[in-house]
């Protein structure tokens, strides 16, 4: 809530003080680049500072800067050349190297039996530690689509239109990263 | 995706993928239904791809990564110039 005794700066590092481990954590899982994502992070704040005047506190702080953060996220992966996504999109096509030409399980693809107790406290912290490395390895546009899926929780048509692919070729890649999302945890946690 | 009632374990991942999102038609759900009943593969795929998704939603509010302290200090310098 804006305090008329408090300066914006004072207010800011309050809030910088709170939340940047957040918002660095939030960040670093959409854009798999430390110093990017401190640089969003830092950017978020400067935003913050600007617009805090005509923030109403309508919605949480957290929520409020969490919003900010996303939409220079979002920014950031548009900056990035149709190119590079036309690439990649054709790089992910084939899925040879997960199913044979009968389309069925490649030997060493095919899944194994995991024990899924995470929690265990020990073991939770290892657990999303690997699972954020496994999301990492994911391309750009993989993990882009996923993580505004399932962290974002945004609608497919809205997904397709923000990183200008097509439905079907969404469906190509968030089923390619399904399957190597599977095969990395399954690499890295289950059997470690 | 062939037309046939029998799916190739390529197509069943494809759907059980889908299903997580979108509805899918009758005859779709039919036919990932026999595929799952009989392939122990892909439906331990199923299983697995659900306990992930579970996972992921919770990984914002598992913060393991945090910034250095001298990090923090530079921002929030630079914020405040």
């Amino acid at each position: 809530m804006p305090d008329p005794t408090k300066s914006n700066n004072k207010i800011i590092a309050e809030l910088f003080t709170n939340y940047s481990d957040y918002l660095y954590n939030y960040a670093i899982t959409r854009v798999n680049d430390v110093h990017i994502a401190e640089d969003l992070v830092q950017e978020t704040f400067i935003s913050a500072l600007k617009g805090y005047d005509s923030f109403q506190s309508k919605s949480k702080e957290s929520t409020w800067l969490i919003a900010i953060l996303k939409n220079k996220i979002i920014d950031f992966y548009r900056k990035k050349s149709k190119q590079y996504f036309q690439h990649s999109l054709d790089e992910l096509q084939s899925m040879d190297d997960f199913f044979n030409s009968k389309g069925s399980w490649q030997l060493d693809q095919r899944p194994s039996k995991w024990d899924m107790d995470v929690d265990k406290a020990i073991e939770q912290q290892e657990f999303y530690e690997t699972l954020q490395q496994c999301l990492v390895r994911l391309n750009d546009v993989q993990r882009m689509a996923f993580v505004m899926k399932h962290l974002d929780d945004e609608d497919t048509d809205e997904i397709c239109k923000e990183l200008e692919i097509t439905s079907t070729n969404y469906w190509v890649i968030i089923h390619r990263a399904k399957l190597q999302l599977r095969k990395c945890m399954e690499t890295n946690w289950v059997k470690l | 995706m062939k037309k046939g009632i029998m799916l190739s374990c390529e197509d069943t991942t494809h759907l059980v993928v889908k299903k997580a999102y979108e509805k899918l038609s009758m005859w779709d759900k039919m036919r990932l239904f026999m595929h799952l009943g009989m392939c122990k593969y892909c439906s331990l795929f199923e299983k697995q791809n659900k306990f992930i998704d579970e996972q992921v939603a919770k990984l914002d509010e598992a913060s393991i990564n945090d910034l250095s302290q001298e990090t923090k200090e530079k921002i929030l310098k630079d914020i405040q110039k």
